[in-house]
């Protein structure tokens, strides 16, 4: 009996060992492929991840004009406020040119791995011609009162600058300089910032920034609309005037030119 | 023979032992390895904790009152109690009957993921409906003021009514053990990593154009390629709202247990020089507008005004310093645009009106000996006319400075 029954406990052993191995090389199969499933399905940071958003600023509340500086400006309806009157509007829409000047943009990595993706060197590219009168921008905000203040990042369309942040609204301006906006986004991280666009001559064209992730570098379009138009003010330097702005007393008494160099 | 047969033997159960062995321990290694991946939290927008408290842990709690609210049944004190500002019963009354003027918000923020990606939380800002104000008057329980309580945070501000997203304030500075700069004047954006707090102090103003908003904060998250809003928790009940009073500048001042009646400055709160310790009665006859209509005989011109005047050649503004001593008043008045300064001597007064003439210096442009009513607005301000030149001007005159 035990000579009979030594070789197929044998076999039986070798039988449930072989089984083992194999359930266990099966498994350890399986639990290697989800181990990678991770990073063969992560979406590792490139220049197809960036997203970049574009709208109006405020659209109800804030408007941007052109008035040439020919307009008789001793009839704009003075207010004592920061904030645009309806009267105020109502003058605006009457003796300039609205145009959107004020853009919120958002940029998101949608990476979920990998490095960092860099958003720089917002520039305009397009052609620029001579205006026929000189202007002055008045921003019409009829909320400005209760309004933060903000450092929009501006960028004048007819130079070679890019976008800088503007704090001259915070009072800080002699103590904080301006600086260029630069993002860097990990992957997951968003950003969001208040494009300002004026522009001494007129301009038409394209707002442009640089994308970077790793080596990869792209020059790419910010979708502002179909073209960008900028009124320009030549041959004054483009300045935002606004309806408490001391120019609108100051042009009671003096010509308007002074009146704008002396802001 | 059988030692030959054994050997073989061992050497095949070794075999086996081994064939078995190292799959096992391979299995086992992997499973091991396995585990964080299994457990890992990964950063989703669902991993998102948002928290909401007071801002202030010291304030004034200041209340919408409907004008039809059961004044009768507020209960005020016939002397000084010793609860500083609104009494339990009164905050029980006004709970009931009125809308609490929301304080700020402290929010805060925590990526419970403990891999993947950052979180990022932008566009926060107010979304709802707005709607016209009832008849209602600002009551304000006087405590004494509070703070932030010293914690680092993110300092920001919403308004009603605007589609403004939430921009860092002016006095925000640099937060300790953070290794990102808030910059003031910049769109406030939170990209949290696993594991990442961050804190707002988001305070709330009412709309400009004057109308009761409801609504919520909202926020966009985003992580990867998962974008949604949400609305962001609030420190008491499910809905925002920021009610507006009718009465502009009335206010009544509940402390102590007793109720004063006055004005209000532009920060809201009571002018004392103005302000009567006031009854029910007083507070109905108020909302009634006996209070407004009788106020030219009780209450004080004295103070700065300004106003922008209508009705001339084009419009320009006054502003008036008014000086009284018991029934006589006399005034300095302001033109800037023009430029013109005058001075006004009283020449009648009744319960609802003052006169005065006007004369101005010989070397300013404008007219002399100009007749000047101020009348009084149920709101607090004044109605000023003057017949000038012919034309009659006009203009709404509040208290500044």
């Amino acid at each position: 009996m035990k000579i009979e029954t030594a070789p197929r406990a044998k076999h039986t052993g070798r039988i449930v060992a072989s089984i083992i191995g194999a359930i266990a090389t099966a498994l350890s199969l399986i639990i290697g492929f989800i181990a990678i499933i991770p990073i063969l399905t992560q979406s590792s940071s490139a220049l197809d991840k960036l997203e970049v958003q574009v709208e109006a600023y405020r659209a109800r509340e804030l408007t941007t004009y052109l008035v040439p500086l020919s307009t008789q400006l001793s009839s704009f309806p003075l207010g004592d406020s920061e904030s645009c009157t309806d009267q105020q509007r109502a003058w605006l829409d009457s003796n300039g040119t609205a145009f959107q000047s004020y853009f919120l943009v958002t940029i998101s990595n949608r990476a979920t791995s990998g490095g960092v993706l860099g958003f720089s060197n917002i520039v305009s590219k397009g052609s620029t011609s001579t205006p026929s009168e000189p202007a002055i921008i008045v921003e019409c905000d009829t909320t400005a009162e209760s309004q933060p203040r903000i450092a929009p990042a501006r960028l004048k369309a007819s130079g070679d600058l890019p976008a800088y942040y503007d704090r001259s609204r915070l009072g800080v301006a002699n103590s904080t300089p301006d600086t260029p906006l630069i993002y860097n986004l990990q992957p997951g991280e968003s950003g969001q910032f208040i494009l300002q666009l004026i522009s001494l001559d007129n301009f038409e064209g394209a707002v442009v920034y640089t994308a970077t992730a790793g080596t990869d570098s792209a020059t790419i379009q910010l979708n502002l609309g179909s073209s960008t138009v900028i009124p320009g003010t030549s041959p004054i330097a483009p300045r935002i005037i606004r309806p408490d702005d001391p120019f609108w007393t100051c042009i009671l008494q003096t010509n308007a030119a002074d009146c704008v160099g002396n802001q | 023979m059988n030692s030959v047969e054994s050997g073989a033997g061992r050497s095949r159960a070794t075999a086996i032992s081994v064939a078995v062995a190292v799959p096992v321990v391979g299995l086992v290694i992997a499973a091991v390895g396995l585990v964080p991946q299994l457990t890992a939290t990964t950063t989703t927008t669902d991993g998102l904790s948002v928290t909401a408290h007071d801002g202030i842990s010291m304030n004034d709690t200041t209340w919408v009152v409907p004008v039809d609210a059961p004044w009768s049944d507020f209960p005020l004190f016939s002397s000084e109690d010793f609860t500083i500002g609104c009494s339990p019963e009164q905050l029980g009354w006004l709970s009931s009957n009125a809308v609490l003027v929301p304080e700020p918000i402290r929010f805060e923020f925590a990526n419970r993921a403990d891999a993947g990606q950052s979180l990022s939380i932008h566009s926060i800002h107010l979304a709802g409906k707005e709607s016209d104000p009832e008849p209602s008057i600002r009551l304000r329980c006087a405590e004494n003021g509070g703070g932030q309580g010293g914690v680092p945070m993110v300092v920001s501000g919403l308004q009603a009514g605007s589609e403004a997203p939430a921009v860092v304030g002016p006095d925000q500075e640099d937060i300790p053990g953070s290794d990102v700069v808030y910059t003031p004047g910049e769109i406030v954006t939170f990209n949290l990593r696993p594991g990442d707090t961050s804190q707002l102090f988001l305070a709330l103003d009412a709309a400009a154009d004057l109308r009761t908003f409801t609504g919520a904060v909202v926020a966009t998250v985003s992580s990867g390629d998962n974008v949604r809003n949400v609305e962001l928790p609030l420190p008491h009940g499910d809905e925002l709202v920021i009610p507006v009073e009718t009465l502009k500048g009335d206010l009544i001042e509940v402390n102590y247990g007793m109720a004063m009646c006055g004005w209000a400055d532009e920060k809201g709160r009571l002018i004392s020089s103005s302000g009567v310790r006031c009854s029910v009665t007083d507070i109905v006859r108020r909302l009634e507008g006996d209070w407004d209509s009788n106020r030219s005989g009780q209450i004080s011109l004295s103070g700065n005004w300004s106003g922008d005047v209508v009705g001339d050649s084009h419009p320009y503004s006054i502003n008036v310093t008014i000086l009284e001593d018991g029934n006589v008043a006399s005034a300095t008045a302001t033109y800037p645009e023009i430029p013109c300064a005058a001075t006004w001597t009283l020449t009648s007064r009744s319960d609802s009106a003052v006169t005065f003439t006007e004369r101005v210096s010989q070397e300013y442009v404008c007219y002399d000996n100009v007749p000047i009513t101020i009348k009084f607005n149920p709101d607090g301000s004044l109605q000023y006319s003057a017949l000038s030149g012919g034309a009659v001007i006009t203009a709404t005159l509040f208290r500044v400075g």
